[in-house]
């Protein structure tokens, strides 16, 4: 309610500032002489936009003509092309996103918007990837920033930040069909379309559906119950649909935008349940729906004052296993940016963001239903001196939230740009907010597993995680820098560096002494103890990217990137030594210290396309995961840019292979070979 | 950082921010004064409307001296309706001007001797020059940013101290036999052509 308030003064405060100077109208430009023509000042609506090659901060844009042309069918498989950050296919619906550090199920500390949309779950801080979905045509770019970033985007920018920006509806007019199949892709189609709705407005709709099927998940490799696992198709059907709304007039940019989905995707797990002390196989069908809309505007009020806002109203519901949740959010920001003299901006905005959700739990899991608010104000200055040569950014954020109260997230960025390269250095502090899971969660997470006397059957141990932790906030201080340079109009190179102090990482704690103490353990009778999240270790991280852009000639173009990452956790001098989870080995191990990616993209004569696409990981000792390899090939034919035809091969050099393995769930299934044939036609 | 940023640091680090502003406001003081300000999409739109009374296309292009002056623009530019509001009840050195719009490169109008593709370079730009060959279509082909003149566009336009300013590829006109009259070739920077195959 709040929210809707502040949006609407903002409204009106936006419309009440009126221009300065007023504009030539275009009757008389069009007699004006050519010399005083080219002595008309111009103004532009939309914000000057900060060119990638300029920023302070390791920044890589994935362009739509890159998407495409990877042959990918949903997001995180386009995400796989940046450098930098780890994706891994747990299953054809679960993918684990992390940047910096964390490849954990919960990933959390990365910050993922789409349309300035966080799509994180705001209990578990991660991030459902088989909920999120957009035509992949209808996606202008999708920006990765590596590092830390808080300042602008939010809190929990820990290790990075992923933005998926989708195209203006003024750019999407007419129509478009995409449909195709393939082994694992069974069915995939998408429509749009879009149009001009008077002279300053213009819309699109879409909707889109998909069904993936045949691989199968990993058989009972841990099951309780190994004659019962295994068996069922990793299935899954989604839906969705949307639509967006822009009007551009002189010196205004209002958009309205939304999207509504519906996934059902079959999983497959054990869990740990009470009072019986064994774990519990079981098939279920999750699903996953919601809707959002999201209405934001930017406005140009003046020569040095431009201002915007975006109010955005999300509710989701995740069905599993063990749980069902629905959350309702509202979210709203508003910015304003005010030129101080020329090369010398500040941007002040505030941010509030209330949620409530309800909370369904079983045996294994509960929590009692909550609600939570972030609200905070953020501060940033940029300023060009030395003829517009060195850029520096001071930038601040403040924000309250109901679990740990008030976080100061301060960085300083600098760069200097020359013509054909850019030197830059940044510093940041950055938090990951406390969620409901670290502190309201009750879940069942050990049985027999951890079978306290060896040789002894029957029921044992049973591992509560309890809402007794309270941690605070994961803080990590990241200091970067980097050099882009351009030696020629048709190569790019990058290289950034990054040192990374982790301090109050939160991770499950067990007391130590409870669960050695066999003489207490009675034969048949659980024995339930406490396992609660609390700052267990303070760390670092240190590594590097390099990456090449080439197109030496217009028809082939080179990507090829490698990322260096070390981890290093130590547990905190004031933490008892932990029997249970190594976490400081599992944050280690779970983060692959190589990456390579690349891609080759061939124009061919008549109209052929052949694209290869690359992907090594370097093992990941902490979920039994080895070193791969992934080879993706994709064929296209294009006889013009509105038709096209393709045949993408996946991981064509390997029947199949591991990327993750959950120590946690049983969602795994193997990554297999695997095509998919699609086709697209605009009109 | 977050901890270090307390007592001298904090004002040492404003201190240096505020010399840093002041080394910008002798350049705000410096702009050199304008005839006016207007919307860039309406000045290109102007400009637009002003070449063909100083470009000749070579002869066959039109079929007579009234015959109209088709420009094809981008749709989603918003030059389009700029010119198109511009164009309803004007002539350009006497034809009276058609405003065609498209989407795809395909549905470019053959009779446009105008296009204008706005900022669109590289494989893009490679793509129309290659669709007005195959056509064997004369057409003065206008684009956005400084590149685009470099890689085969006619004219293209791009932002100084926040005016509009244009180069010409004399030497892509000349292939196409577009003769470009000396007062506008004055105006503008020159580039020469730079050919993707090297």
């Amino acid at each position: 309610m709040r929210s809707c308030v502040l949006a609407l003064m903002l409204l009106v405060f936006c419309h009440g500032v009126t221009r300065a100077e007023s504009e030539i109208p275009l009757e008389r430009l069009t007699i004006l002489s050519i010399e005083d023509l080219l002595n008309v000042q111009v103004v532009t609506t939309k914000k000057k936009a900060e060119s990638a090659f300029q920023a302070a901060s390791s920044i890589y844009v994935l362009t739509r003509d890159a998407i495409k042309r990877s042959g990918a069918t949903n997001l995180p498989e386009a995400i796989r092309l940046i450098p930098g950050i780890n994706v891994s296919s747990v299953d054809i619906n679960h993918y684990m996103v992390s940047g910096i550090v964390n490849n954990d199920y919960f990933t959390d500390k990365i910050l993922v918007l789409i349309d300035g949309r966080p799509v994180q779950s705001l209990t578990f801080s991660h991030v459902w990837w088989p909920a999120q979905m957009y035509p992949l045509e209808d996606i202008e770019r999708i920006e990765a920033i590596r590092g830390a970033g808080a300042a602008l985007w939010g809190s929990n920018a820990m290790g990075g930040i992923i933005n998926i920006i989708t195209r203006p509806a003024s750019a999407t007019h007419g129509g478009y069909i995409h449909a195709g199949g393939g082994k694992l892709d069974q069915g995939l189609a998408s429509l749009r379309h879009g149009g001009a709705l008077g002279e300053t407005a213009d819309y699109r709709v879409y909707a889109m559906a998909g069904r993936k099927d045949g691989a199968r998940f990993v058989k009972g490799e841990r099951s309780a119950n190994p004659k019962d696992s295994g068996a069922q198709n990793n299935l899954s059907q989604s839906i969705q649909a949307g639509f967006k709304i822009d009007r551009e007039q002189e010196g205004s940019f209002l958009s309205l935008h939304g999207d509504a989905y519906n996934v059902e995707a079959n999983s497959e797990g054990a869990m740990f349940v009470r009072p019986m002390i064994s774990t519990q196989h079981f098939k279920h069908k999750d699903i996953f729906n919601g809707y959002n809309l999201a209405a934001d505007g930017k406005f140009q009020n003046s020569d040095d004052l431009a201002s915007s806002f975006r109010v955005i109203l999300d509710r989701n519901l995740v069905k599993r296993a063990a749980f069902e949740e629905t959350i309702n959010s509202v979210n709203g920001e508003a910015q304003v940016d005010y030129t101080l003299g020329s090369g010398n901006t500040l941007t002040a905005g505030a941010t509030y963001l209330y949620y409530w959700d309800d909370f369904i739990g079983s045996e294994a899991v509960s929590k009692p239903n909550d609600d939570g608010y972030v609200y905070g104000i953020f501060l940033q200055d940029e300023l060009f001196s030395f003829e517009n040569r060195f850029k520096t950014i001071l930038g601040a954020r403040l924000d309250k939230n109901n679990f740990s109260g008030w976080e100061f997230q301060p960085n300083l960025k600098a760069a200097w740009l020359a013509d054909a390269w850019t030197l830059w250095g940044s510093a940041a502090r950055v938090v990951r907010l406390p969620n409901s899971m670290n502190n309201n969660l009750l879940w069942v997470v050990d049985s027999v597993t951890d079978y306290p006397v060896k040789g002894v059957e029957g029921p044992g141990l049973l591992g509560v995680i309890s809402s007794k932790g309270n941690p605070d906030p994961e803080e990590v201080y990241t200091y970067e820098t980097g050099l882009r340079l351009k030696p020629n109009p048709w190569m790019g190179v990058d290289l950034s560096v990054f040192y990374s102090e982790y301090k109050n990482a939160i991770s499950l704690f067990e007391e130590t002494s409870q669960t050695q103490d066999n003489k207490s353990w009675a034969p048949y009778e659980p024995y339930v103890y406490d396992i609660y999240y609390r700052n267990v270790y303070d760390g670092s991280a240190l590594g590097g990217t390099v990456s090449v852009t080439a197109e030496p000639v217009f028809w082939a173009h080179l990507n090829m990137a490698y990322t260096y990452t070390h981890i290093s956790m130590t547990r905190k001098a004031d933490v008892p030594e932990n029997r249970k989870h190594s976490y400081a080995d599992y944050l280690r191990g779970s983060t692959p210290m190589h990456s390579g990616k690349g891609a080759l993209r061939l124009d061919l004569p008549w109209f052929m396309q052949l694209d290869f696409i690359g992907n090594y990981t370097s093992e990941m000792d902490a979920l039994n995961v080895r070193a791969n390899w992934r080879w993706d090939v994709r064929l296209a034919y294009a006889p013009s840019e509105k038709l096209s035809v393709s045949f993408t091969g996946r991981n064509v050099l390997k029947e199949k292979q591991m990327e993750w393995y959950s120590p946690w769930t049983y969602d795994n299934s193997w990554v297999r070979r695997d095509y998919v044939i699609l086709m697209e036609y605009n009109y | 950082m977050g901890r270090a940023l307390h007592g001298y640091k904090v004002k040492a680090l404003l201190a240096t921010w505020l010399l840093l502003s002041l080394t910008n406001t002798h350049q705000a003081l410096g702009q050199q004064a304008s005839t006016g300000l207007a919307d860039a999409a309406n000045v290109k739109a102007a400009f637009l409307y002003q070449i063909a009374n100083f470009i000749e296309w070579p002869p066959g292009v039109f079929i007579d001296k009234s015959s109209p002056l088709v420009i094809a623009v981008h749709e989603n530019n918003p030059v389009m309706n700029a010119l198109r509001t511009a164009a309803r009840e004007a002539t350009a050195a006497g034809r009276p001007i058609i405003v065609r719009g498209y989407i795809w490169p395909d549905d470019i109008d053959p009779s446009a001797s105008i296009i204008y593709t706005g900022a669109t370079t590289g494989k893009a730009l490679h793509n129309i020059l290659s669709l007005l060959s195959h056509r064997k279509q004369i057409s003065f082909l206008v684009a956005d940013g400084e590149e685009a003149a470099q890689e085969g566009a006619m004219m293209s336009f791009y932002l100084e101290d926040n005016r509009i300013r244009f180069i010409i590829n004399v030497n892509a006109a000349g292939a196409a036999g577009i003769v470009i009259s000396s007062k506008l070739l004055r105006l503008a920077k020159l580039a020469g052509e730079k050919t993707w195959e090297k």
